[in-house]
């Protein structure tokens, strides 16, 4: 097999996917376990598209409709869940991310299960890729500032950020806000790209795919959402390619096609968490001052 | 009145099969700490077992052997999955446990489908369906033989835990599992106990599952897991009790639902998934411990 050189179409997905990894990174980097980034993205798509069908904005405009809503959106679920942590709020986030596709399911008007169509593709590859510089840059930068600083202290111990006069409710609100504003833009971009945007896209069943991106990478530093999701995005490309052209069988059944590729990242995913359990790339910073803590 | 009382019916037949996938994940749930988002699985791999091995498209053992073989193979894949993922894993470090579970559950599932051809296939019935006729209630034995078997279970279960040994053991694990340690009993012993008794629990349910809808779904965890979530919080983590009060009370609300929908002009079946959604996110908020939920106590 020949080395797969990515295409644009892989670079685009791959970069509208690392936007919403990213969007997950910044919520879980604020202590929040979410479950509802695949919802987040959804409803940016939703709304991007809306707006593009309706009003026919310039495609940026229509992007920022898309981030806005996804931003609003995770700014609700923070204020409303705002006593809930850990695993319950993971939870209570599968329930609402599930609630809100069985919602949008429900309206006719946004073209029930079949999905939202006829949105036209003005994703390109650039706007996919400097739109994930321009993220990711902000994420490196945000981590340096004040927020940044209060996310950490207040992932890792609540109390005593309390204690230091860090509000735990802006800090939410922020980690939240800021992470569904990067799922909304990855969910405008992908709706572009579609051109069409269907409730199952926002369902619980599209969750464990980026948790895959970002645990592979590594949910302690922003290189590891952007970098899991660009290598787990490949990879899980190369297989379809491989897949296609594989004549591989064993005992009658096709194997390695294209429809291997998600146990086989499943596999990846259970690997590098027994071997790696924060994955590929941890962040060292302010490690330095602990002996021996074992806190991510 | 006959209507209402046939919807509630057909709800106690889908509501026992939620309290039988709720009842062991609340129980793992409880003696780790830590939620097994895999348990849901073993209803499509009972399902699947089924087909592979009893049906005529797969080896043709028959349903009876296909049955014994799926529940050996449920404490096989519980033993496994304990020994290899369960144990291995950061306690520490949640999202690594809850993400880990994820991908089991991702890698199963697409691996049966693959194996599957990504089709939803139809399963042999466990045994010929019978209707009675009560008073103008139909009711199928298969409903009578879910519900038997959910409340066979749920109070086996509660008098295991209360009145035996191992029980008493597993509760005090489930209680506070350092001072368990501490006073000498085997903690990861009594969580592969608790594992192995709750995937045996969903491969019944998964098996009656598959008997009422006679189909196999790769993907049917999608949908289960999110009953089993409801369940199991509404009720209140490491309530087995609670999971039999509050599943059977979520399979009669959801089909009433419909009920409503006929009544009201409307398709009550788009709405019958929010009814446990809904109830979750309202008990977390007002009571997180659950409706049932002491503290941390099991049984």
């Amino acid at each position: 097999m020949d080395f797969f050189i990515p295409d644009s179409l892989t670079i685009t997905y791959a970069c509208a996917f690392s936007l919403v990894t990213l969007g997950l990174y910044v919520t879980i980097s604020s202590g929040q376990f979410s479950v509802a980034h695949a919802a987040l993205m959804g409803v940016g798509g939703y709304a991007a598209g809306i707006a593009t069908v309706n009003w026919s904005p310039p495609f940026p405009v229509a992007l920022l409709a898309g981030a806005a809503a996804g931003a609003l959106l995770g700014l609700a679920i923070a204020f409303v869940l705002q006593r809930t942590s850990g695993i319950l709020l993971a939870t209570v986030t599968i329930a609402l991310g599930q609630a809100i596709a069985l919602t949008i399911q429900n309206v006719p008007s946004l073209g029930g299960s079949q999905g939202y169509t006829g949105i036209p593709i003005r994703t390109t590859v650039w706007w996919a890729i400097a739109l994930t510089i321009v993220a990711f840059a902000l994420i490196l930068g945000l981590l340096r500032t004040r927020i940044g600083l209060e996310f950490l202290a207040v992932s890792h111990d609540e109390t005593v950020s309390k204690a230091l006069g860090i509000s735990i409710l802006a800090t939410r609100l922020w980690g939240f806000g800021l992470g569904g504003l990067l799922a909304g833009l990855g969910g405008g971009l992908i709706a572009h790209q579609n051109g069409l945007i269907q409730p199952s896209e926002l369902s619980f069943a599209q969750e464990p795919k980026f948790f895959i991106y970002l645990v592979i990478g590594g949910f302690t530093s922003p290189w590891g959402a952007l970098l899991g999701t660009l290598a787990m995005y490949y990879v899980q490309e190369v297989i379809l390619r491989f897949g296609e052209s594989s004549t591989l069988t064993i005992f009658g059944v096709h194997v390695l096609d294209y429809k291997d590729r998600f146990w086989i990242l499943g596999l990846l995913l259970i690997v590098v968490i027994l071997t790696r359990p924060r994955g590929v790339f941890v962040r060292r910073s302010l490690h330095w001052k602990r002996k021996g803590g074992t806190h991510g | 009145m006959t209507e209402f009382l046939q919807y509630v019916i057909d709800g106690l037949g889908s509501g026992t099969l939620y309290v039988l996938v709720a009842i062991g994940f609340t129980l793992v749930f409880g003696v780790m700490g830590l939620m097994n988002v895999a348990h849901a699985d073993f209803y499509m791999l009972a399902a699947f077992g089924l087909f592979f091995l009893g049906g005529a498209e797969g080896l043709g053992w028959g349903v009876l052997a296909a049955t014994i073989s799926v529940l050996i193979g449920s404490l096989l894949v519980g033993f496994a999955m304990f020994h290899l993922i369960l144990k291995r894993l950061d306690k520490e470090i949640m999202i690594a446990f809850f993400v880990a579970t994820l991908g089991v559950s991702f890698f199963l599932e697409n691996l049966v489908a693959k194996l599957a051809d990504f089709r939803v296939r139809s399963v042999p019935a466990l045994f010929t369906t019978h209707t009675y006729v009560i008073e103008g209630l139909y009711i199928t034995n298969s409903v009578v033989v879910s519900l038997a078997a959910a409340l066979i279970i749920t109070f086996g279960l509660l008098a295991f835990l209360n009145y035996t040994e191992p029980g008493q053991l597993l509760r005090a694990v489930a209680e506070n599992a350092m001072l368990a340690k501490g006073v000498g009993i085997n903690t990861g012993g009594m969580t592969l106990l608790a594992v192995l008794i709750g995937s045996c629990i969903a491969v019944i349910g998964g098996l009656l599952y598959a008997n009422t809808t006679s189909t196999a779904d790769p993907f049917v965890a999608n949908t289960v897991s999110l009953k089993m979530f409801a369940v199991a919080i509404v009720a209140g983590i490491g309530s087995v009790g609670g999971a039999l009060v509050v599943g059977l009370f979520l399979g009669i609300a959801e089909s009433l639902t419909l009920w409503v929908g006929v009544r009201g002009g409307f398709d009550g079946s788009q709405w019958q998934n929010v009814i446990g959604l809904v109830l979750m996110v309202v008990v977390l908020m007002t009571r997180p411990h659950g409706l049932f939920g002491k503290s941390e106590r099991i049984g």
